[in-house]
């Protein structure tokens, strides 16, 4: 059976039409064991999914992992623990933060256990793998370019918001803003960040 | 919050700080799961503030250390009173700093929340009572949870015997002065014997 999109009133006003899918025939089909619509859910979540995993925790793994819950997701539509076909989105997030919860639960448990078996045992490296340093440090030297471009008062506005996590409202009171010319600095400075990091991209690649 | 179809740029930063709501977290979140476009968006941004923090920071560090620069070299030209009278100033300062680290926390609490995931530790300044909200979605259920405080020597540093989930959320408020560094939020199911675990850098 060919898989068909046709527009889910449940998401029509959400989603741009790219992202628009038949969640309830795509959980039917899979009801009826039908192979293609397995094949569109991985196709739809895998990358979603694998994005989501790895951000939490990190990508060893994360073959396994992403596996792991379109079992559960799949084994779920089956059972008929989805009630509701066209929330199947919502359905999947909460499958992969339980799966997240449960490996960090299983973390800390096998955690303690080294401990109280072995006091003497091996910690983990936590530092970053050399590449990801690098790169780290890369895009801190493009940050720290972007902002010897600004002034002063434009550095403190940027400080208090990123780095002392004050909100939009505060800052643009206590430093006699605008909305609009608050939401505006932030953009060049983000814009200007780009810029320099495709430039150096091309200068290397060059 | 969403413009044709897609999260606003302002919206995804607001989620790469975890900043937003939890109907709004849900909803970037599920729209993320399909998006591929969106997913390489949040990576842009998350990488631009996690860049920008650093930036910053390192800056702020830099400008903080020529100030002390200036200043003591300043010192060296003063006259011998001043020398004295300075000493004196600090030897005051480490006294008062002293007695403060045993007073209670007062001023108003800073409230910040907690989520049991991998990522970004919630990072907030040392300074002040801290109101701790703690994300209990998928804890064993319980009727009260031990949660216990622990510095990163993984030494006892304060608990609240009995806490309850409210709004999905475990509320604790800690009074007591707490110093700079890594501190770990442990909740225990009464009961139970698996912790549940959130990481806070106070900085």
């Amino acid at each position: 059976m060919e898989s068909e999109r046709s527009v889910s009133t449940a998401q029509s006003s959400e989603q741009p039409d790219n992202l628009v899918y038949d969640w309830s025939g795509m959980v039917d089909r899979i009801q009826r064991n039908d192979e293609t619509a397995m094949e569109e859910l991985y196709r739809v979540f895998s990358r979603g999914i694998r994005f989501y995993l790895c951000r939490q925790l990190g990508p060893q793994d994360l073959d396994d992992r992403v596996h792991d819950c379109f079992l559960i997701v799949v084994q779920a539509i089956r059972k008929g623990d989805l009630r509701e076909p066209e929330r199947l989105m919502g359905f999947v997030r909460t499958i992969v933060r339980r799966q997240i919860a449960g490996h960090i639960e299983t973390a800390v448990q096998t955690r303690r256990q080294q401990v109280d078996i072995e006091t003497s045992g091996a910690i983990p490296d936590r530092r970053l793998d050399p590449e990801t340093f690098v790169i780290g440090r890369q895009e801190e030297e493009l940050a720290a370019a972007v902002l010897k471009g600004i002034s002063r008062r434009d550095r403190e506005i940027l400080t208090r918001f990123y780095l002392h996590e004050q909100s939009q409202e505060q800052i643009c009171r206590e430093m006699r803003l605008t909305e609009t010319q608050f939401r505006l600095l932030k953009s060049r400075a983000k814009a200007r960040f780009g810029e320099l990091g495709k430039r150096k991209l091309f200068r290397k690649v060059s | 919050m969403f413009a044709a179809g897609h999260p606003e740029e302002v919206v995804l930063e607001q989620y790469a700080m975890g900043k937003l709501d939890e109907p709004a977290v849900e909803a970037v979140e599920e729209h993320i799961l399909v998006c591929v476009s969106c997913q390489d968006r949040l990576d842009l941004t998350e990488t631009y503030v996690r860049s920008m923090k650093s930036a910053l920071a390192s800056a702020q560090k830099a400008e903080v250390e020529s100030r002390w620069r200036t200043r003591i070299g300043g010192w060296f030209q003063m006259p011998a009173p001043a020398w004295a009278g300075a000493a004196a100033v600090v030897l005051l300062a480490i006294v008062a700093v002293f007695n403060l680290r045993n007073f209670t926390r007062s001023g108003i609490p800073a409230a910040v929340v907690l989520t049991a995931t991998r990522g970004e530790t919630a990072s907030i300044e040392a300074k002040g009572p801290l109101d701790l909200n703690l994300d209990a979605r998928d804890l064993t259920p319980a009727s009260t949870y031990r949660v216990q405080l622990v510095n990163g020597e993984a030494e006892d540093v304060w608990q609240q015997p009995s806490a309850t989930v409210s709004d999905g959320y475990i509320h604790v408020r800690i009074g007591k002065h707490l110093s700079r560094g890594q501190y770990f939020v442990r909740v225990f199911a009464s009961g139970a014997g698996t912790p549940r675990e959130y990481a806070l850098q106070l900085r």
